[in-house]
């Protein structure tokens, strides 16, 4: 399973570095944020604790960037207002 | 070359593979333009991904199933040395036993006669000596102590038990796995096991361990009200087995 998991995220990543195409790096960050998310889901019930620990971490990292990215964005929208 | 090949190992392959996307991700950032850093970026992540998730296998399959086929075979020459006929019976947890057994009775007769057994019982004979059958640990039992760390089967229903066994499907034990209540009992149907003997005969009287896992997980999901499961007959149809399973419900021991 953790194989299958890594060739879908590499597959998605490289898919959405074409999808993202002239938009930032941000946009591209969070199109790979929600490919972890799909794995996660699709393959929860398949995979063990330590798989999932690891999957998790992951999730957490684009989490945080997630966050930063939408409250810098919350932030530059009061800020024009 | 023997010796290079052995040195790369699956563990180091996915270290070097993961270790080499990093370097080639971080080239990208020498000359940092909009799309060198989001492939910069791609080749970084793939690579600390499969550093991170693909982790060790320790021994080949091969040497596994060989390790398993040692085992069955002895089981299988003591079955047919005693002339057992019977399909086991998955029994529970007792007072008595402190971790579920195997009974193969001699008959292959629906009503089998279980005597009491305890955790030292093998050979089981009644007062005048007739053979009764025997009783050993499943094959699996090791291996479902082991799974129960992550995935806790006796406090399930055996309703709710199909989701959690699919995490035989996630550890590559086993392709595909379904638990379905049919009119009569119980059906187990089960794809290409890592490691599966293909004989019905045997299958039914003292399955391989992945298999012995699912069905030791099935009795514990029984939560302890003292059902014993008794596998009724196998069929394999080229992909699948299926294992058609009755719980008996009367207390014996």
């Amino acid at each position: 399973m953790p194989e299958k998991i890594t060739i879908f995220v590499a597959v998605w990543t490289i898919i959405m570095l074409f999808v993202s195409g002239d938009y930032g790096l941000e946009i591209f960050i969070i199109l790979i944020f929600i490919g972890l998310l799909i794995a996660k889901e699709l393959t929860d019930r398949f995979t063990t604790l330590q798989i999932k620990r690891r999957m998790n971490i992951f999730i957490l990292i684009f989490l945080l960037f997630f966050i930063t990215a939408v409250g810098r964005k919350i932030i530059d929208f009061v800020s024009m207002n | 070359m023997q010796l290079l090949t052995t040195l790369i190992t699956y563990n180091n392959r996915a270290k070097i593979i993961g270790s080499i996307l990093i370097v080639i991700g971080l080239c990208f950032f020498i000359y940092p333009t909009s799309l060198n850093i989001k492939i910069g970026f791609a080749s970084i992540l793939i690579g600390i991904f499969t550093m991170f998730m693909l982790t060790k296998k320790t021994i080949t399959q091969k040497i596994s199933t060989e390790q398993i086929e040692g085992n069955i075979d002895t089981i299988k020459n003591i079955i047919k040395t005693l002339q057992i006929k019977g399909n086991a019976i998955f029994l529970p947890k007792t007072d008595n036993l402190t971790e579920e057994r195997i009974l193969i009775p001699q008959s292959s007769n629906p009503v089998v006669e279980i005597p009491k057994i305890q955790n030292d019982s093998v050979f089981l004979k009644t007062k005048n000596g007739r053979n009764l059958g025997i009783s050993i640990p499943p094959s699996g039992l090791k291996l479902i102590n082991k799974i129960e760390k992550e995935e806790k089967f006796d406090t399930t229903e055996i309703k709710n038990l199909e989701e959690k066994l699919q995490i035989f499907v996630g550890m590559d034990l086993v392709k595909s796995l379904s638990l379905k209540q049919i009119k009569t009992g119980w059906k187990l149907e089960i794809e290409k096991p890592s490691f599966c003997p293909n004989d019905s005969i045997l299958c039914a009287q003292y399955p391989c361990p992945i298999c012995s896992a699912i069905l030791t997980a099935i009795t514990r999901s029984t939560n302890g009200s003292n059902h014993k499961l008794w596998i009724k007959d196998i069929t394999y149809d080229g992909k699948k087995t299926t294992f058609h399973v009755h719980f008996l419900k009367r207390k014996t021991n």
